[in-house]
Protein backbone atom coordinates (compact mmCIF):
# COMPACT_ATOMS: atom_id res chain seq x y z
CA UNK A 1 0.00 0.00 0.00
CA UNK A 2 2.17 2.64 1.30
CA UNK A 3 4.97 4.00 -1.16
CA UNK A 4 8.92 3.47 -0.18
CA UNK A 5 9.72 6.48 -2.14
CA UNK A 6 7.98 9.06 0.11
CA UNK A 7 10.03 11.07 3.05
CA UNK A 8 8.29 10.62 6.09
CA UNK A 9 6.88 13.97 7.58
CA UNK A 10 8.10 15.41 10.91
CA UNK A 11 5.38 18.01 11.73
CA UNK A 12 5.11 20.25 15.01
CA UNK A 13 1.58 20.15 16.55
CA UNK A 14 1.27 23.58 18.24
CA UNK A 15 -1.51 24.57 20.22
CA UNK A 16 -2.83 28.24 20.51
CA UNK A 17 -4.07 30.37 23.11
CA UNK A 18 -4.26 33.68 23.99
CA UNK A 19 -1.52 34.68 21.67
CA UNK A 20 1.28 31.92 22.90
CA UNK A 21 1.50 28.70 22.50
CA UNK A 22 0.28 25.78 25.02
CA UNK A 23 0.68 22.37 25.67
CA UNK A 24 -1.23 20.19 27.90
CA UNK A 25 -2.31 16.24 29.00
CA UNK A 26 -4.63 14.58 27.45
CA UNK A 27 -6.76 17.66 25.38
CA UNK A 28 -6.28 19.05 29.63
CA UNK A 29 -4.00 20.76 31.81
CA UNK A 30 -2.40 22.96 29.70
CA UNK A 31 0.96 25.21 30.55
CA UNK A 32 2.82 27.96 28.52
CA UNK A 33 4.79 26.56 25.40
CA UNK A 34 6.65 29.77 24.25
CA UNK A 35 6.06 32.08 21.63
CA UNK A 36 4.38 30.98 18.45
CA UNK A 37 6.49 33.38 16.08
CA UNK A 38 10.01 32.68 17.61
CA UNK A 39 8.85 28.88 17.96
CA UNK A 40 7.64 28.79 14.28
CA UNK A 41 11.26 29.93 12.97
CA UNK A 42 13.08 27.40 14.84
CA UNK A 43 11.41 24.61 14.06
CA UNK A 44 11.46 25.87 10.22
CA UNK A 45 15.49 26.40 10.58
CA UNK A 46 15.44 22.60 12.26
CA UNK A 47 14.22 21.12 9.26
CA UNK A 48 10.78 20.41 9.91
CA UNK A 49 8.36 19.00 6.96
CA UNK A 50 5.04 20.98 8.04
CA UNK A 51 3.58 23.02 10.35
CA UNK A 52 0.08 22.68 12.30
CA UNK A 53 -1.12 25.62 14.05
CA UNK A 54 -4.13 24.88 16.18
CA UNK A 55 -6.08 27.71 18.02
CA UNK A 56 -8.06 25.87 21.14
CA UNK A 57 -9.31 28.95 23.06
CA UNK A 58 -12.81 28.35 23.53
CA UNK A 59 -15.54 29.34 22.22
CA UNK A 60 -12.83 31.21 19.63
CA UNK A 61 -13.80 31.66 15.73
CA UNK A 62 -10.56 32.85 13.34
CA UNK A 63 -12.33 36.55 13.31
CA UNK A 64 -10.29 38.33 15.52
CA UNK A 65 -7.67 41.09 14.61
CA UNK A 66 -5.40 40.39 16.71
CA UNK A 67 -5.16 36.28 15.95
CA UNK A 68 -5.22 36.59 12.27
CA UNK A 69 -2.16 39.19 12.39
CA UNK A 70 -0.28 36.81 14.47
CA UNK A 71 -0.91 34.23 12.08
CA UNK A 72 0.16 36.20 9.27
CA UNK A 73 3.45 37.36 10.94
CA UNK A 74 3.59 33.31 11.20
CA UNK A 75 3.33 32.82 7.89
CA UNK A 76 5.47 35.16 6.29
CA UNK A 77 8.51 33.03 9.31
CA UNK A 78 7.41 29.68 7.37
CA UNK A 79 8.99 28.11 4.35
CA UNK A 80 6.97 25.17 4.52
CA UNK A 81 3.86 24.12 4.31
CA UNK A 82 1.55 25.50 6.66
CA UNK A 83 -1.81 24.07 8.34
CA UNK A 84 -3.78 26.62 10.53
CA UNK A 85 -7.15 25.74 12.47
CA UNK A 86 -9.37 25.85 15.66
CA UNK A 87 -12.88 26.92 15.46
CA UNK A 88 -13.41 26.53 11.69
CA UNK A 89 -17.60 26.50 11.37
CA UNK A 90 -17.78 28.47 7.70
CA UNK A 91 -16.45 28.97 4.46
CA UNK A 92 -15.42 32.66 5.71
CA UNK A 93 -13.93 31.56 8.64
CA UNK A 94 -11.55 29.35 6.28
CA UNK A 95 -10.61 31.86 3.61
CA UNK A 96 -9.95 33.94 6.26
CA UNK A 97 -6.72 31.67 7.49
CA UNK A 98 -5.83 31.06 3.74
CA UNK A 99 -5.69 35.00 3.25
CA UNK A 100 -3.05 34.92 6.67
CA UNK A 101 -0.79 32.61 4.31
CA UNK A 102 -2.18 29.29 5.44
CA UNK A 103 -1.50 26.20 2.69
CA UNK A 104 -4.23 23.99 4.27
CA UNK A 105 -7.05 24.36 6.63
CA UNK A 106 -7.45 22.16 9.61
CA UNK A 107 -11.19 21.31 10.63
CA UNK A 108 -12.52 18.86 13.10
CA UNK A 109 -15.77 19.73 14.77
CA UNK A 110 -17.54 21.32 12.01
CA UNK A 111 -16.50 18.55 9.70
CA UNK A 112 -19.28 16.40 12.17
CA UNK A 113 -21.72 19.06 12.19
CA UNK A 114 -21.85 19.90 8.65
CA UNK A 115 -19.81 17.87 6.22
CA UNK A 116 -21.24 20.40 3.28
CA UNK A 117 -18.22 22.94 5.11
CA UNK A 118 -15.52 20.38 4.07
CA UNK A 119 -17.04 20.49 0.30
CA UNK A 120 -17.01 24.11 -0.15
CA UNK A 121 -13.75 24.47 1.36
CA UNK A 122 -12.23 21.87 -1.02
CA UNK A 123 -14.08 23.23 -4.57
CA UNK A 124 -12.66 26.31 -3.89
CA UNK A 125 -9.49 25.45 -2.46
CA UNK A 126 -8.75 21.78 -3.27
CA UNK A 127 -8.73 18.94 -1.54
CA UNK A 128 -5.22 18.90 -0.73
CA UNK A 129 -5.86 21.80 1.89
CA UNK A 130 -8.39 20.66 3.58
CA UNK A 131 -6.75 18.68 6.69
CA UNK A 132 -9.32 16.78 8.49
CA UNK A 133 -9.01 16.15 12.23
CA UNK A 134 -10.59 12.60 13.67
CA UNK A 135 -10.26 12.69 17.60
CA UNK A 136 -10.95 9.43 18.98
CA UNK A 137 -10.87 7.71 22.44
CA UNK A 138 -10.57 4.06 22.84
CA UNK A 139 -12.69 2.67 25.72
CA UNK A 140 -13.71 -1.08 26.81
CA UNK A 141 -12.61 -2.36 23.52
CA UNK A 142 -14.28 0.32 21.14
CA UNK A 143 -13.30 3.52 19.33
CA UNK A 144 -15.21 6.34 19.75
CA UNK A 145 -14.81 10.08 18.25
CA UNK A 146 -14.85 12.42 20.51
CA UNK A 147 -15.05 16.72 20.85
CA UNK A 148 -12.28 17.59 21.83
CA UNK A 149 -14.17 21.24 22.77
CA UNK A 150 -16.87 19.96 24.72
CA UNK A 151 -14.58 17.10 26.75
CA UNK A 152 -16.89 14.65 25.78
CA UNK A 153 -17.33 11.46 23.47
CA UNK A 154 -19.68 11.30 20.45
CA UNK A 155 -21.69 8.04 20.84
CA UNK A 156 -23.81 7.59 18.10
CA UNK A 157 -21.43 8.24 14.98
CA UNK A 158 -18.64 5.62 14.18
CA UNK A 159 -15.47 7.15 13.79
CA UNK A 160 -14.77 5.30 10.17
CA UNK A 161 -18.28 5.96 8.78
CA UNK A 162 -17.04 9.23 9.64
CA UNK A 163 -14.18 9.15 8.37
CA UNK A 164 -15.16 8.00 4.92
CA UNK A 165 -17.86 11.07 4.43
CA UNK A 166 -15.45 13.49 5.02
CA UNK A 167 -12.89 11.89 2.61
CA UNK A 168 -16.30 11.35 0.35
CA UNK A 169 -16.83 15.21 0.85
CA UNK A 170 -13.19 16.54 -0.45
CA UNK A 171 -11.03 15.46 2.84
CA UNK A 172 -7.50 15.58 1.27
CA UNK A 173 -5.60 14.63 4.55
CA UNK A 174 -6.75 13.26 8.02
CA UNK A 175 -5.04 13.91 11.38
CA UNK A 176 -5.35 11.02 13.86
CA UNK A 177 -5.20 11.16 17.04
CA UNK A 178 -5.95 9.11 20.14
CA UNK A 179 -6.77 10.64 22.72
CA UNK A 180 -5.88 8.71 25.52
CA UNK A 181 -2.16 8.41 24.00
CA UNK A 182 -2.22 12.24 23.91
CA UNK A 183 0.73 13.90 26.00
CA UNK A 184 1.28 11.01 27.84
CA UNK A 185 4.36 9.53 26.06
CA UNK A 186 2.97 5.98 25.79
CA UNK A 187 3.66 5.26 21.85
CA UNK A 188 1.77 6.44 18.72
CA UNK A 189 -2.08 4.41 18.41
CA UNK A 190 -0.74 2.22 15.97
CA UNK A 191 -3.63 -0.02 16.25
CA UNK A 192 -6.37 3.05 15.45
CA UNK A 193 -3.74 3.99 12.42
CA UNK A 194 -4.16 0.59 11.05
CA UNK A 195 -7.06 0.41 10.79
CA UNK A 196 -7.67 3.79 9.31
CA UNK A 197 -5.20 3.68 6.67
CA UNK A 198 -6.95 0.27 5.60
CA UNK A 199 -10.43 2.27 5.15
CA UNK A 200 -9.36 5.46 3.49
CA UNK A 201 -7.02 6.43 0.69
CA UNK A 202 -6.21 9.93 1.90
CA UNK A 203 -2.55 10.65 3.53
CA UNK A 204 -3.03 10.15 7.39
CA UNK A 205 -1.38 12.30 10.01
CA UNK A 206 -0.79 10.39 13.46
CA UNK A 207 -0.31 12.25 16.58
CA UNK A 208 -0.43 11.61 19.83
CA UNK A 209 1.96 9.71 22.64
CA UNK A 210 5.09 10.31 20.97
CA UNK A 211 7.79 10.46 24.05
CA UNK A 212 11.06 7.99 22.93
CA UNK A 213 12.49 8.04 19.88
CA UNK A 214 11.95 4.44 19.45
CA UNK A 215 8.09 5.39 18.97
CA UNK A 216 8.86 6.98 15.79
CA UNK A 217 11.08 4.22 14.18
CA UNK A 218 7.88 1.93 15.55
CA UNK A 219 5.86 3.99 13.94
CA UNK A 220 7.33 4.13 10.33
CA UNK A 221 8.25 0.51 10.58
CA UNK A 222 3.77 0.33 11.13
CA UNK A 223 3.60 2.06 7.66
CA UNK A 224 3.22 5.74 9.28
CA UNK A 225 4.53 8.23 6.50
CA UNK A 226 3.39 10.93 8.68
CA UNK A 227 3.67 12.15 12.51
CA UNK A 228 2.36 15.00 14.77
CA UNK A 229 4.89 15.79 17.18
CA UNK A 230 3.67 18.34 20.45
CA UNK A 231 4.68 17.58 23.65
CA UNK A 232 7.93 15.72 22.69
CA UNK A 233 9.01 18.78 20.98
CA UNK A 234 8.31 20.97 23.99
CA UNK A 235 8.90 19.58 27.51
CA UNK A 236 12.13 17.21 26.59
CA UNK A 237 15.75 17.39 25.55
CA UNK A 238 14.60 16.31 21.58
CA UNK A 239 14.49 18.38 18.46
CA UNK A 240 14.28 17.84 15.01
CA UNK A 241 17.12 17.64 13.99
CA UNK A 242 18.18 15.10 16.43
CA UNK A 243 15.04 13.30 15.24
CA UNK A 244 15.32 13.23 11.74
CA UNK A 245 19.15 11.87 12.06
CA UNK A 246 18.27 9.41 14.69
CA UNK A 247 15.42 8.14 11.91
CA UNK A 248 17.81 8.44 8.81
CA UNK A 249 20.58 6.24 10.90
CA UNK A 250 17.36 3.86 11.37
CA UNK A 251 17.13 4.01 7.80
CA UNK A 252 14.32 5.85 7.18
CA UNK A 253 13.26 7.82 4.76
CA UNK A 254 13.97 11.32 6.01
CA UNK A 255 14.36 15.15 4.36
CA UNK A 256 17.44 16.04 6.03
CA UNK B 1 9.07 52.29 -12.77
CA UNK B 2 10.69 48.96 -14.05
CA UNK B 3 8.66 45.33 -12.16
CA UNK B 4 11.45 43.02 -11.99
CA UNK B 5 8.91 40.18 -11.38
CA UNK B 6 5.35 39.79 -11.25
CA UNK B 7 2.80 37.67 -9.75
CA UNK B 8 -0.44 36.94 -11.46
CA UNK B 9 -3.14 37.57 -8.80
CA UNK B 10 -6.50 36.20 -10.01
CA UNK B 11 -7.55 35.53 -6.86
CA UNK B 12 -6.51 31.53 -6.26
CA UNK B 13 -3.16 31.66 -5.11
CA UNK B 14 -0.72 31.58 -2.63
CA UNK B 15 0.56 34.76 -3.86
CA UNK B 16 1.62 36.28 -0.76
CA UNK B 17 3.83 32.45 0.25
CA UNK B 18 5.27 33.10 -3.27
CA UNK B 19 6.17 36.56 -3.11
CA UNK B 20 7.49 35.90 0.54
CA UNK B 21 9.79 32.88 -1.33
CA UNK B 22 10.74 35.73 -3.82
CA UNK B 23 12.29 37.95 -1.17
CA UNK B 24 14.33 35.02 0.62
CA UNK B 25 15.86 34.84 -2.92
CA UNK B 26 16.50 38.01 -2.99
CA UNK B 27 13.72 39.85 -5.38
CA UNK B 28 11.02 42.33 -4.28
CA UNK B 29 7.63 40.53 -6.65
CA UNK B 30 4.72 42.52 -7.08
CA UNK B 31 1.25 41.26 -6.90
CA UNK B 32 -0.15 41.75 -10.16
CA UNK B 33 -4.28 41.62 -11.53
CA UNK B 34 -4.26 44.44 -14.07
CA UNK B 35 -3.17 43.15 -17.16
CA UNK B 36 -1.46 45.93 -18.86
CA UNK B 37 0.60 46.29 -15.50
CA UNK B 38 1.51 42.45 -16.01
CA UNK B 39 2.95 43.22 -19.69
CA UNK B 40 5.27 45.84 -18.28
CA UNK B 41 7.08 43.20 -16.21
CA UNK B 42 10.16 41.89 -17.09
CA UNK B 43 9.64 38.26 -16.00
CA UNK B 44 6.39 36.94 -14.45
CA UNK B 45 5.73 33.96 -11.90
CA UNK B 46 2.02 32.06 -12.18
CA UNK B 47 1.13 30.42 -8.67
CA UNK B 48 -1.73 28.75 -7.96
CA UNK B 49 -3.57 26.60 -5.41
CA UNK B 50 -7.63 25.55 -5.70
CA UNK B 51 -9.71 24.22 -8.55
CA UNK B 52 -9.22 24.62 -12.22
CA UNK B 53 -12.34 25.77 -13.95
CA UNK B 54 -12.92 28.36 -11.39
CA UNK B 55 -9.26 29.61 -11.82
CA UNK B 56 -9.99 29.77 -15.49
CA UNK B 57 -12.84 31.55 -16.06
CA UNK B 58 -11.58 34.20 -13.29
CA UNK B 59 -8.07 34.36 -15.69
CA UNK B 60 -11.09 35.03 -18.39
CA UNK B 61 -12.95 37.26 -17.15
CA UNK B 62 -10.13 39.53 -15.94
CA UNK B 63 -8.37 39.89 -19.10
CA UNK B 64 -5.44 37.99 -17.93
CA UNK B 65 -5.46 35.33 -20.36
CA UNK B 66 -4.19 37.54 -23.65
CA UNK B 67 -1.72 39.35 -20.99
CA UNK B 68 -0.39 36.19 -20.09
CA UNK B 69 0.08 34.90 -23.98
CA UNK B 70 1.07 37.78 -24.99
CA UNK B 71 3.93 38.30 -22.30
CA UNK B 72 5.00 34.55 -23.19
CA UNK B 73 4.39 34.18 -26.70
CA UNK B 74 4.62 38.03 -28.11
CA UNK B 75 7.38 39.26 -24.87
CA UNK B 76 9.28 36.38 -24.44
CA UNK B 77 9.42 36.97 -20.96
CA UNK B 78 10.85 34.08 -18.62
CA UNK B 79 7.86 32.82 -17.19
CA UNK B 80 7.17 30.30 -14.00
CA UNK B 81 4.02 28.11 -13.13
CA UNK B 82 3.67 26.51 -9.98
CA UNK B 83 1.00 24.02 -9.01
CA UNK B 84 -2.03 24.60 -10.74
CA UNK B 85 -0.28 27.51 -12.49
CA UNK B 86 1.72 24.60 -13.74
CA UNK B 87 -1.66 22.58 -14.74
CA UNK B 88 -3.46 25.83 -16.89
CA UNK B 89 -1.00 25.86 -19.09
CA UNK B 90 -1.61 22.82 -20.51
CA UNK B 91 -4.74 22.47 -22.95
CA UNK B 92 -7.56 20.65 -20.91
CA UNK B 93 -8.11 19.90 -17.31
CA UNK B 94 -10.48 17.19 -16.62
CA UNK B 95 -11.35 18.55 -12.80
CA UNK B 96 -14.89 19.43 -11.46
CA UNK B 97 -16.68 18.83 -15.21
CA UNK B 98 -13.39 19.89 -17.14
CA UNK B 99 -12.21 22.99 -18.77
CA UNK B 100 -9.78 24.36 -21.55
CA UNK B 101 -6.75 25.31 -20.37
CA UNK B 102 -3.98 28.21 -21.96
CA UNK B 103 -2.48 25.74 -24.46
CA UNK B 104 1.05 27.46 -24.14
CA UNK B 105 2.14 24.00 -23.58
CA UNK B 106 0.89 20.88 -25.07
CA UNK B 107 -0.88 17.94 -22.73
CA UNK B 108 -3.80 17.71 -21.14
CA UNK B 109 -4.29 17.35 -16.86
CA UNK B 110 -5.58 14.05 -15.53
CA UNK B 111 -6.37 12.50 -12.23
CA UNK B 112 -3.68 10.89 -10.90
CA UNK B 113 -6.49 8.12 -10.12
CA UNK B 114 -5.64 6.80 -13.97
CA UNK B 115 -2.44 5.79 -13.21
CA UNK B 116 -3.82 2.90 -11.32
CA UNK B 117 -3.00 2.66 -7.50
CA UNK B 118 -0.44 2.15 -5.17
CA UNK B 119 -0.50 5.17 -3.22
CA UNK B 120 -2.47 7.66 -1.29
CA UNK B 121 -4.18 10.96 -3.25
CA UNK B 122 -4.20 13.50 -3.04
CA UNK B 123 -0.18 12.97 -3.54
CA UNK B 124 0.69 15.54 -0.72
CA UNK B 125 4.47 15.19 0.76
CA UNK B 126 8.29 15.28 0.13
CA UNK B 127 9.97 14.11 -2.77
CA UNK B 128 13.58 14.51 -4.15
CA UNK B 129 13.10 15.03 -8.01
CA UNK B 130 14.81 13.55 -10.97
CA UNK B 131 16.17 15.97 -13.42
CA UNK B 132 16.57 14.80 -17.03
CA UNK B 133 20.57 15.80 -18.15
CA UNK B 134 20.32 15.19 -21.07
CA UNK B 135 17.85 18.04 -22.08
CA UNK B 136 19.93 20.26 -24.81
CA UNK B 137 18.47 23.57 -22.94
CA UNK B 138 19.74 25.43 -19.80
CA UNK B 139 16.71 25.94 -17.59
CA UNK B 140 17.26 26.84 -13.40
CA UNK B 141 16.52 23.57 -12.50
CA UNK B 142 19.82 22.11 -14.53
CA UNK B 143 21.85 24.61 -11.38
CA UNK B 144 20.38 23.15 -8.32
CA UNK B 145 22.53 20.86 -6.47
CA UNK B 146 22.08 17.17 -6.45
CA UNK B 147 21.54 16.96 -2.32
CA UNK B 148 18.88 19.93 -2.93
CA UNK B 149 16.40 18.74 -5.27
CA UNK B 150 13.66 17.93 -2.12
CA UNK B 151 10.06 19.36 -2.88
CA UNK B 152 6.92 19.54 -1.41
CA UNK B 153 4.03 18.40 -3.92
CA UNK B 154 0.35 18.70 -3.28
CA UNK B 155 -2.13 18.13 -5.94
CA UNK B 156 -4.95 15.13 -7.34
CA UNK B 157 -3.93 16.00 -11.07
CA UNK B 158 -1.12 15.48 -13.17
CA UNK B 159 0.06 16.85 -16.53
CA UNK B 160 -0.01 14.36 -19.17
CA UNK B 161 2.75 16.56 -21.29
CA UNK B 162 4.65 16.38 -24.31
CA UNK B 163 8.33 13.98 -23.92
CA UNK B 164 10.03 16.51 -25.03
CA UNK B 165 9.29 18.93 -22.79
CA UNK B 166 9.87 16.91 -19.12
CA UNK B 167 13.14 18.14 -17.94
CA UNK B 168 12.17 16.68 -14.27
CA UNK B 169 9.98 14.03 -13.13
CA UNK B 170 9.45 11.71 -9.57
CA UNK B 171 8.33 8.68 -8.20
CA UNK B 172 4.97 8.62 -7.16
CA UNK B 173 4.66 5.10 -6.33
CA UNK B 174 7.63 2.71 -6.75
CA UNK B 175 7.83 2.39 -10.45
CA UNK B 176 5.87 5.22 -11.62
CA UNK B 177 6.78 8.56 -12.50
CA UNK B 178 4.87 11.91 -13.22
CA UNK B 179 6.29 14.69 -14.71
CA UNK B 180 7.39 17.34 -11.98
CA UNK B 181 9.08 20.52 -13.88
CA UNK B 182 8.06 20.90 -17.53
CA UNK B 183 10.04 23.63 -19.83
CA UNK B 184 9.81 25.14 -22.84
CA UNK B 185 11.47 27.95 -24.33
CA UNK B 186 10.90 30.77 -22.19
CA UNK B 187 8.47 28.45 -20.04
CA UNK B 188 9.42 26.69 -16.67
CA UNK B 189 6.54 24.96 -14.83
CA UNK B 190 6.41 23.25 -11.68
CA UNK B 191 4.33 20.61 -10.32
CA UNK B 192 6.09 21.05 -6.80
CA UNK B 193 5.48 24.57 -4.50
CA UNK B 194 9.25 25.68 -4.88
CA UNK B 195 7.44 28.35 -2.28
CA UNK B 196 7.01 25.76 0.27
CA UNK B 197 10.15 23.60 -0.18
CA UNK B 198 12.45 25.80 1.90
CA UNK B 199 16.13 25.73 0.30
CA UNK B 200 15.44 24.06 -2.13
CA UNK B 201 12.73 26.44 -3.27
CA UNK B 202 14.85 29.31 -2.43
CA UNK B 203 17.55 28.12 -5.11
CA UNK B 204 15.09 27.67 -7.68
CA UNK B 205 13.88 31.24 -7.29
CA UNK B 206 17.26 32.72 -7.59
CA UNK B 207 18.10 30.59 -10.33
CA UNK B 208 14.54 31.52 -12.25
CA UNK B 209 15.27 35.28 -10.73
CA UNK B 210 18.37 35.35 -13.23
CA UNK B 211 17.27 32.91 -16.13
CA UNK B 212 17.76 34.36 -19.61
CA UNK B 213 16.26 31.90 -21.83
CA UNK B 214 17.12 31.78 -25.80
Amino acid sequence: MESSVEFCRIIPSMLYRGDRLVKGVVFGGHRDAGNPITTTRVYDSQGADELLVLRIEPGSKPDDGKYLEQMKTLARECSIPLCLGGGIEALDDAQKLFDCGADKVFVSRAARTNPALITQIARRFGNQAVMVGLEIVRTNGRTLLYDSRATAVIPDIGWLDHASRVVEAGAGELRLCSVGHEGTGKGLDLEAFGTLAGHVNVPIILEGGCKALEHLDVALHAGCRNIALGSMLVFSDHNIIKIKAYLKNKGHRIRV
Amino acid sequence: MILKCALVDYGAGNVSSVQQACWRAGTEAVAVSDPEKLLEAERIIFPGVGGAPAAMERIRASGLEEAIKNAVNRKGRPFLGICLGMQLLGQTHEEHGGCSGLSLLRGKIVSLEKLGGGFRIPHIGWKEIGILENKAEQNPLLKIPARRRSFYFAHSFYFQAECEDIVADCEIAPGIRIPAALHRGNILATQFHPEKSQEAGRLLFQEFLKWNPA
